[in-house]
């Protein structure tokens, strides 16, 4: 696991830093918003999954994306949403420090989200748009 | 035996679990599963979220997740399933092997003996097609000759009865003795029941071990005619 985990942790800041690039920064609003992966991430935190772990939500992205089209979603489909969340989306979410994220336990938690960020995110959700 | 030992390997559903994802007075999903003697769990899903979906587990690892709306005709009867099962998505895969079968382990003679009446009694009320039976040892067909020579005498039935030979059978016309070695045959309990044109099907499949008879019995056409394909290459 080591190097692979290193290396795609590389691939994750590289991530990062493009997302940063891209948000222009507003805070920490646009790269709260930046994928929709993220942005139901944070629904389910938001609405039900206030402490949960980093596997449910891989899972519970997994069906969501089910549900969108009718398809089921494979073991493989789901591994790409936790990998999604493991190195790019929840250390995000923490940094913003809306989540507290332990990457080894993959537990993870509600710290603060700002009640502007929770109401964008309910109506961005709201809108059905595709899954991961 | 490997061929009793695939058959049994791939319905022990009780490696298989399944969470269910959807609003607590969604309850219809989650009653068919219980109903067939599986792990089910129940999951909270968030208003306004995702729709409700099945997560079918394998060894506790995920397998797949499947929308509500793919179940529609997969779950009531008769059960809906792809002509076979290779290449089937493990999710789906998972799905209908544990509906197939009802395993059980470590069950006695007694209720073995259930089973294998309720398979004869269907065999008399069909009356034609093909019934297979293996009794592990001809002597433990010796209670039973008499339900056989009705079978085969009072009915269409093609009737074949398998066990190592370590008593003398008695003649019935309609009925076919096939004599089994001393191998790991003689650890199978197995009736397999196809009506003519496959009508009704019916198989139990059980394996002698140290606490009992592991094993399952079903009704698929599909695991049927394995459990009678296994039995007809002796």
């Amino acid at each position: 696991m080591g190097n692979d985990e290193q290396r795609t942790s590389q691939v994750a800041s590289t991530v990062l830093d493009a997302d940063a690039a891209d948000a222009g920064f507003d805070g920490g609003l646009h790269r709260a918003f930046a994928t929709e992966l993220r942005c139901r991430t944070l629904y389910l935190l938001c609405t039900r999954h206030e402490s949960t772990s980093r596997e449910e939500l891989a899972t519970l992205l997994a069906g969501w994306a089910a549900t969108d089209d009718g398809r089921m979603r494979s073991a493989e489909d789901r591994d790409r949403v936790r990998t999604a969340l493991h190195h790019r989306d929840l250390p995000l979410l923490a940094d913003l420090g809306f989540i507290a994220f332990d990457p080894a336990s993959g537990s993870v938690s509600v710290r603060s989200i700002p009640d502007a960020v929770v109401e964008a995110v309910v109506e961005s959700v709201s809108g059905a748009p595709e899954g991961p | 035996m490997t061929g009793f030992d695939d058959l049994m390997s791939s319905v022990r559903e009780d490696r298989k679990q399944f969470d269910v994802y959807a609003p607590d007075d969604e309850t219809a999903v989650a009653n068919v599963l219980t109903a067939h003697n599986v792990d089910v769990k129940r999951r909270s899903l968030p208003d306004g979220g995702p729709g409700p979906f099945l997560v079918v587990k394998e060894d506790g690892e995920f397998a797949g997740a499947i929308p509500f709306s793919e179940l529609d005709g997969l779950l009531e009867p008769p059960l809906q399933r792809p002509p076979a099962l290779e290449g089937v998505s493990d999710g789906y895969r998972v799905l209908f092997e544990a509906l197939d079968g009802t395993v059980f382990t470590a069950l006695g003679r007694r209720d073995l003996l259930a089973v294998t009446r309720e398979i004869e009694e269907r065999a008399f009320r069909v009356g034609s097609g093909t019934l297979r039976a293996c009794f592990q040892s001809f002597d433990r067909f010796r209670p039973q000759v008499d339900v056989y020579r009705e079978l085969a005498g009072d009915t269409d039935l093609d009737v074949h009865v398998y066990g190592t030979p370590n008593w003398e059978v008695p003649e019935i016309a309609g009925l076919t003795y096939h004599e089994l070695d001393g191998g790991a045959a003689r650890r199978y309990w197995v009736l397999a029941l196809e009506a003519e044109a496959g009508t009704v099907t019916n198989a139990l499949v059980a394996v002698e071990r140290e606490a009992g008879y592991d094993g399952f019995w079903t009704d698929d056409p599909e695991r049927t005619r394995d459990a009678m394909a296994v039995l007809e290459a002796i």
